[in-house]
């Protein structure tokens, strides 16, 4: 039979489950409940930090810096912006009399000087110091044809003291504030999305499946549209209304940093902005990289929530009621938690290697792929291999989940095991 | 139009449940489907339909396969339902908007059978405006009714379980199909509710369309239909038109009502009893033969007979007879 035939009439399954949904009073007040707590986080985190901003301590009390740099390096003061203490401070090029502290930079090939003039804490002015140091050694060493790899071994960690007999934990080691790597937490929050987005998914397209089932609908339902065309209006609809929560979810999440911001000044929501901003690398990307890579976030959470939400639909295919929805479920957590916790695992271990697998192994490529790819760790081409795998994964069990759902659409009994569901579709037969 | 089945076939490993069922219909009218339950009646509705896998056979309307492309179909299923907490106007116009319907032509349909059904205050709560209050010339105007809280709209499970069945055979009826298959379509239902399923489906005959009927119900199949043919384990063990299935087993149903026991003039010509009250018998007969001349006896001995009344057997008696006493009457 024709794949359109097939699908016809999807489109009113679509609307009418979509409808639903956003009709239904307890996901409505779930939704609303979710969003409210949301909105109210930032605030009230702000709030019990102690309102003003959360790391007083941590931020230069200058006003105004400025950064005459008179030498040929490519210095200027807008580098000092990469660090949270000069968050809250206006960095400006050239000589300024009005500054609150004025840095000078001269010299050449044969050497540079620093000098730090103005008013404000020795502290102040002592990191400040600090920090154009750094950023000239960066500067001049860039200049002189090193490479980034040279760089990183010159600036990589080294430890002090001696080396004890016993155990390399007590070693004293300079590293940078994270104990684990930058990767690894953005590795850690996508798998959280993810695997929030299956779990919801799944749950909302077993619910709507074994809804039906249970309501003794489906023959007259069968009578209009085809089985396929049944759960692909579900899956979308779900599809829809998981990606319309989730949005709104982020929204809520930018609505609450407005108000805290509002309600408590800037300063009080600058060192979140900035950990983000740390952490997505966005300043030094352009608006191209950001489209881009919110494309491939987009297309691997597609490929993910349709693995999870088909997977979904077979499992509720083989209930008849509702009370075998929570065994139906199961499977699917089950599966989820699997790729989460691979992903959490697999995101604290370095290497190419580790990066390729988890990009290409089914269940865990939706949770690592796209994550390796934005830090650099996989090409494009094996990003695009993934997602064929993926996609092919998604078609197996497109068909498979076709096939079982028009045989056991109106199968009636206790709930089809995955033996024998696999034993079916191998021999082709129905369940009595 | 016609429709025709032929040897439509399925089988669950090695259980058979439908064996070569073949029937047709070449004009409008109704044609029974009957059998004991497990016989495989809903099992061929389904196969008829494409629900279900066929191992053998073929369903034609006007000759080509029967689907909803060629047909349009409307189903009451033996198993029925609804979403239990979705709006029933809702669902009345998804079902509608799968059938093809165009959803004002729906809305003018489901408004027409819910006044015919009457369902009405189920799909159309009442307004939240207070209903006006005339006042008498001179006399102070009435104070205001209070205001009547609007009604929301009923989800299926705040239906009786025959309201429930009024909105399902709205949905069959939504299409205004020419092929309609209702799979007992009676049970459950109140007598007055009976009456009202009964008339819709006299109504649906009188417009000219092709019905087909399964029910245990055999007096109301014989009120309707034309055609029948009887299942038993998968099998056909009875088919054809039903007056002459009638006809073909003779007049031998007599109900007599007499003033005076007259067991032994009945026994004497070996008629069986089926059943005696005060003097008013059921007869099984061998056929008008020996009807008239217990009759003519009996008027011959200054007998009075009230009542003389032969007939031919029940489909009720025919399907009992047929399938050894397996049916269970739910009527």
């Amino acid at each position: 039979m024709k794949m359109r035939e097939q699908l016809s009439g999807s489109t009113q399954v679509f609307r009418f489950t979509l409808r639903q949904f956003f009709r239904s009073r307890a996901n409505n007040i779930s939704l609303l409940v979710m969003l409210l707590a949301i909105l109210a986080s930032m605030p009230l985190l702000t709030y019990i930090q102690g309102g003003e901003t959360a790391q007083p301590d941590e931020r230069a009390k200058l006003d105004w810096v400025a950064v005459d740099n008179r030498t040929a390096l490519p210095l200027s003061a807008s580098i000092l912006a990469q660090e949270p203490f000069w968050s809250g401070t206006k960095l400006t090029d050239g000589p300024s009399q009005q500054a609150d502290a004025v840095v000078t930079v001269t010299g050449g090939a044969e050497g540079y000087t620093v000098a730090v003039t103005g008013q404000g804490s020795a502290y102040d002015l002592s990191i400040l110091e600090m920090d154009i140091c750094y950023y000239v050694d960066q500067a001049r060493t860039a200049a002189s044809g090193i490479t980034q790899q040279q760089m990183d071994v010159l600036y990589s960690d080294y430890y002090v003291g001696e080396e004890p007999e016993s155990s390399a934990e007590e070693l004293w080691v300079e590293t940078d504030d994270e104990a684990m790597p930058q990767g690894f937490w953005v590795q850690y929050g996508y798998a959280i999305a993810v695997m929030m987005l299956c779990l919801m998914s799944a749950s909302y397209v077993i619910r709507a499946v074994v809804e039906e089932k249970g309501s003794k609908l489906v023959e007259l339902l069968l009578l209009s549209v085809k089985p396929l065309a049944l759960l692909m209006g579900k899956i979308l609809a779900a599809m829809v209304y998981v990606f319309g929560m989730l949005l709104m979810m982020v929204l809520s999440w930018v609505g609450s940093l407005a108000i805290a911001a509002a309600v408590f000044g800037k300063d009080s929501v600058a060192h979140i902005t900035g950990t983000l901003t740390e952490l997505l690398s966005v300043e030094q990307m352009g608006l191209a990289q950001l489209l881009s890579i919110g494309a491939v976030l987009v297309v691997s959470l597609l490929l993910g929530y349709l693995t999870m939400s088909v997977l979904g639909g077979l499992s509720g295919a083989c209930c008849s009621g509702i009370e075998d929805a929570g065994s139906a479920s199961s499977t699917v957590t089950l599966v989820t938690m699997a790729g989460y916790l691979g992903a959490c695992v697999f995101g604290a271990i370095p290497g190419k290697g580790v990066a390729l697998f988890s990009s290409l192994c089914p269940v865990l490529s939706m949770f690592c792929a796209p994550v390796q790819y934005v830090q650099g760790n996989i090409s494009l081409w094996v990003l695009l291999i993934s997602w064929v795998l993926q996609a092919l994964v998604v078609a197996a069990l497109m068909l498979l989940t076709a096939k079982v759902y028009a045989d056991l659409i109106i199968y009636r009994g206790s709930r089809i095991r995955y033996k024998e569901l696999l034993r079916m579709v191998r021999s082709g037969k129905e369940a009595a | 139009m016609s429709l025709i089945v032929k040897d439509l076939s399925k089988r669950y490993g090695n259980k058979v449940v439908v064996d070569r069922l073949s029937f047709s219909m070449e004009k409008p009218g109704v044609y029974a489907l009957l059998g004991t339950n497990g016989a495989g009646k809903t099992t061929s509705i389904r196969m008829m339909l494409g629900m279900l896998s066929r191992d053998g056979g073929e369903v034609l309307w006007n000759g080509a396969p029967l689907d909803t492309a060629t047909c349009n179909v409307g189903y009451l299923a033996e198993e029925r339902g609804l979403y239990p907490k979705y709006e029933l106007m809702d669902q009345l116009l998804y079902f509608a908007a799968l059938r093809g319907v165009e959803k004002e032509e729906a809305k003018r349909r489901i408004r027409y059978w819910a006044q015919r059904l009457e369902v009405e205050e189920y799909l159309y709560p009442q307004s939240a405006k207070p209903a006006p209050e005339a006042a008498l010339l001179g006399q102070r105007r009435p104070r205001p009714a209070r205001r009547v809280k609007a009604q929301k709209p009923k989800k299926a499970d705040q239906l009786s379980k025959g309201n429930q069945q009024k909105i399902q055979l709205i949905t069959a009826l939504i299409s205004d199909p020419e092929l309609l298959i209702l799979d007992e379509p009676l049970s459950g239902l109140d007598p007055v509710n009976t009456d009202l399923f009964k008339q819709i489906i006299r109504e649906e005959i009188a417009r000219g369309k092709y019905l087909i009927m399964s029910s245990h119900q055999m007096a109301t199949v014989e009120e309707f239909c034309t055609d029948i043919t009887i299942m038993d384990r998968s099998r056909t063990v009875l088919q054809g038109h039903l007056n002459d299935i009638k006809k073909s087993r003779g007049r031998v149903n007599l109900s007599l009502k007499v003033e005076q026991d007259i067991s032994d003039h009945i026994t004497r010509y070996g008629i069986a009893i089926l059943s005696e009250k005060e003097y008013e018998y059921r007869l099984k007969v061998t056929g008008e033969q020996q009807a008239n001349a217990l009759l003519g006896d009996l008027i011959a001995q200054g007998i009075s007979v009230i009542t003389f009344d032969l007939r031919e057997p029940s489909l009720h008696e025919i399907f009992v007879e047929t399938v050894g006493g397996e049916a269970d009457e739910d009527a």
